[in-house]
């Protein structure tokens, strides 16, 4: 016969769950320094492979881990290697992402390719409205217009990366008693 | 690995479609504009340079901010960050700028090089 749930076992879920939310902001910050490393031909863009730990918390867990992931990304990220100036564009850019992302995952009308693109778009597209308030000059608005189109290539790698993955994983996932609600039928 | 296809939905298809129609339009907007008559660099509030475009012959000039090195260069209707001692290089890989409007900044240093005017308050002038 199994056991009630006691306080115990409570507090390990908790434990347990903030573990892999802290493995994940790892993943996500050396992701973010391997991609940094990466040369794209326009300037400001952003694989955004970081925003695949958000992805799981969202998909694994709920808003709040997820929240948690991506705003202990961008603190320990500007700690480490980013600097104060660029603080206010990766913060706006992970709070406009997180909430599209939550927005487009909870309406139902988008698989995870969606969501990742919804991510990417709000991402960009926050980092240069940061930019045009700070600098007080609208005219930053204009480089959306190649921004927008490369999120929905950047988006969708990053959900082609975690839909593979999570495929991949489902046997370890099931075996470690890991019941996420994004798990591939 | 099995051949099971991707999960798209109807709404990842509407997403794509309403981003690149609103970057089409802001495209469609940016090409308009008109080329710029100024080249304004900025650090905070202060103005460190102003160079009326085109410029005769092409010159540079140097500016830092935060302990961060850049030069400026300006050649006929535009004017470009031709060099800066930032890690990220963003200004630099921005380009020649030249129509109204068109911005590269340097967030480390706190720079900014804008190209302003261009625009006119009358329509034609008539002779």
């Amino acid at each position: 016969m199994k056991d009630p749930p006691t306080e115990k076992s409570s507090r390990d879920g908790t434990a347990h769950k903030a573990a892999i939310c802290a493995l994940l902001v790892t993943i996500a910050l050396l992701l973010g320094f391997l991609e940094s490393l990466i040369p794209l031909p326009v300037p400001g863009l952003r694989i955004g492979l970081g925003n695949l730990a958000t992805l799981f918390a969202l998909y694994f867990f709920s808003f709040s881990e997820a929240a948690a992931v991506s705003l202990t990304r961008c603190l320990l990220a500007m700690l480490l290697y980013g600097g104060a100036a660029q603080f206010p564009f990766s913060l706006g850019g992970a709070l406009c992402a997180l909430g599209c992302m939550l927005l487009t995952k909870r309406c139902g009308a988008f698989s995870e390719f969606g969501v990742g693109i919804a991510g990417a778009a709000a991402h960009n597209a926050a980092q240069i409205c940061v930019a045009a308030i700070l600098y007080a000059t609208p005219a930053f608005l204009t480089y959306l217009a190649v921004l927008l189109p490369l999120s929905l290539l950047t988006g969708g790698v990053t959900a082609l990366i975690y839909h593979l993955l999570v495929r991949a994983l489902q046997p370890a996932f099931r075996a470690a008693g890991i019941k996420g609600n994004a798990l591939i039928r | 690995m099995n051949k099971e296809k991707l999960p798209f939905r109807r709404g990842d298809f509407l997403l794509s479609g309403v981003l690149l129609f609103a970057a089409a339009v802001i495209g469609f907007y940016s090409l308009r504009l008109p080329s710029g008559t100024r080249a304004r660099i900025t650090r905070g509030n202060d103005t460190l340079h102003i160079a009326d475009l085109p410029v005769a012959t092409s010159y540079s000039i140097e500016a830092e901010g935060n302990g961060i090195h850049l030069i400026v260069e300006f050649d006929g209707r535009k004017a470009r960050v031709a060099y800066s001692s930032c890690p990220d290089q963003l200004c630099v890989r921005a380009g020649w700028l030249g129509r109204t409007g068109s911005t590269a900044a340097c967030v480390p240093a706190g720079i900014v090089l804008r190209v302003e005017g261009g625009r006119s308050d009358v329509d034609a002038v008539l002779r």
